[in-house]
């Protein structure tokens, strides 16, 4: 059975327990901030933190917990980052069917909060970035449940606490979860919903699969998690929402039909602050949670958020792509194109398939600006990449931009009044050979002898590195 | 904020706001607040919650009706 805490004792070299407490506000979102620019990524744990009273809280803060690719990955299994995409695309597709424990079984429910007592204000919740409104749950996966069907979805989904027992809920109006709420509401009833928090980070890119509508989110998570996912029936929605048995803390509630709030503005996954909302409103009616529950949070555009995100977008991209061009052998989604670039890997293309990649990929409502490359290019190289880009493609044969393309409102880029997106495919693929055995029609790539770069690799081991320019 | 002045829409009833772009600015209408903060086009509809200001959470609603692309009211 794994969970947060056991994803943090097989990773202690990686956390770091900060020294002495730090503010709810802003302060260690900036450390991360700092962090993301030295290119560092430690875990962070804080503890003596206050609560949303002000008072000292018994729930220590983990963030960060995500922010390493590397470490993300290895948390996974994949041994090489790298090899994400075809990872992730098989174990979603194949998943392990979850399994339902008894609520004794279930420390998440060790500790049951209800009426009065289930107050959001006994949480350490950090408020991010300076013009978001208060303090907001990034971490919070919510789960509801097509009314039609019994079926449920889990997305992450911001929630700005706006008092003890109330918050807003902001499932964006494309998301399954939106679509599961209007249902509801349709029929004039509440929507119930079970936010759950902390988790081992495969079930947390697990329940990120992109899936079909409607379709459980428990499978794929066994899948990534490489065993059955213990669920257990929430206290107040029962076996209609099940919430995993190992999370650390579960919040429930309902959200009643109509009622709308301003949410927002909220720093996002783009790097720019989202515009005010308006979102629908949830009404808290029980917490549970683990005796010694650690609250996490996800920095929202850092890459605490992105590295899980756009990992989990690899596998999708894989198996859109792969439908149509079976010549693709990897993805990368680089945290620093946000979730808006993509760039894919074929191996000896055949005819018109790297623009039938690039098509594929660009239907994918994230994606923006999509570059297919040759196996010799590294994909996960910005240098690899710019590289190709500059020494294989001619704009007007290489290049296409399609009009009119589902997109996201979050661009700021977007022209004023814009409902769909203009996207840029790039073909920085090579032109095959004429015919087999007979070199391409350009100059071979200038390189060393795998013997002279060993030698060169052994010179180095003894050289005083630490103290030459790094740029 | 640079550039050409703004369309200001002045003559429905609810707060002011300014359009640059595909963005909404409104600055607060509370007292001594005026933080300027983005807002979706979607909280200018009839029937939208009241606009909430990040700063000081004064509560106001927005201009009801979005001026048409090059208007200025």
């Amino acid at each position: 059975m794994r969970d947060l805490r056991s994803f943090l004792a097989e990773h202690a070299e990686a956390l770091w327990e900060l020294p002495g407490p730090v503010g709810l506000r802003h302060e260690l979102t900036a450390l991360q901030h700092a962090l993301d620019e030295r290119g560092e990524f430690p875990i962070l744990m804080a503890r003596h933190l206050p609560d949303l009273d002000g008072q000292p809280s018994r729930v220590p803060v983990v963030t960060n917990l995500t922010a390493s690719r590397e470490l993300t990955a290895r948390a996974l299994g994949i041994a090489d980052h790298r090899d994400t995409a075809r990872w992730f695309a098989a174990r979603t597709q194949s998943g392990v069917d979850p399994r339902v424990v008894s609520r004794s079984e279930a420390p998440v429910q060790q500790v049951v909060l209800m009426g009065e007592e289930a107050s959001l204000h006994c949480l350490p919740i950090l408020t991010q970035h300076e013009l978001e409104p208060g303090p907001y749950l990034t971490a919070a996966h919510a789960t509801t449940y097509d009314p039609d069907t019994g079926v449920d979805n889990t997305a992450i989904q911001r929630c700005w606490v706006k008092g003890p027992r109330r918050m807003t809920y902001f499932p964006y109006p494309t998301t399954h979860n939106s679509r599961n709420l209007r249902k509801f509401w349709a029929r004039g009833e509440p929507c119930p919903v079970a936010f759950w928090i902390g988790h081992h980070p495969a079930v947390l890119l697990g329940t990120q699969a992109k899936l079909r509508y409607p379709e459980s989110h428990w499978r794929a998570a066994g899948g990534v998690l490489g065993e059955a996912l213990r669920v257990v029936p929430s206290v107040l929605h029962g076996e209609r929402i099940m919430v995993p048995a190992d999370a650390e803390i579960v919040i429930e509630g309902f959200a009643p039909p109509n009622v709308y709030s301003a949410d927002g503005p909220f720093g996002e996954y783009t790097g720019y602050l989202g515009a005010q909302v308006q979102a629908p409103t949830f009404e808290v009616s029980c917490i549970t949670m683990r005796r010694d529950a650690i609250y996490h949070d996800y920095a929202s555009g850092l890459t605490d958020m992105l590295v899980p995100d756009n990992m989990a977008m690899e596998g999708k991209v894989y198996e859109l792509v792969k439908a149509v061009a079976p010549s693709l052998v990897n993805v990368h989604v680089p945290t620093e194109g946000r979730r808006f670039h993509a760039y894919l890997q074929l191996r000896n293309p055949a005819r018109g398939e790297a623009r039938d990649a690039l098509m594929a990929a660009l239907a994918y409502r994230r994606l923006k600006t999509v570059i297919v490359v040759d196996e010799d290019v590294d994909l996960f190289s910005p240098e690899s990449m710019l590289w190709a880009i500059a020494t294989r493609v001619q704009w007007s044969r290489d290049s296409i931009i399609v009009d009119g393309l589902s997109g996201s409102s979050l661009d700021p880029s977007l022209p004023e009044g814009a409902g769909t997106a203009s996207k840029l495919g790039i073909d920085a693929t090579l032109p095959p050979p004429p015919r087999p055995g007979v070199p391409r029609a350009v100059p071979p790539v200038a390189t060393v002898p795998a013997a002279a770069r060993e030698r060169a690799r052994a010179l180095l081991r003894g050289a005083p590195t630490a103290r030459w320019p790094k740029s | 904020m640079n550039g050409p002045a703004p369309e200001i829409l002045r003559d429905s009833p609810g707060a002011a706001w300014e359009k640059r772009g595909n963005t909404l600015w409104v600055g607060c209408t509370g007292a001594d607040c005026r933080t300027w903060f983005p807002v979706s086009p979607v909280m200018t509809r009839s029937g939208a919650p009241p606009a909430c200001c990040p700063d000081c959470h004064t509560e106001f609603k927005l201009a009801a009706s979005l001026p048409r692309q090059g208007e200025t009211k």
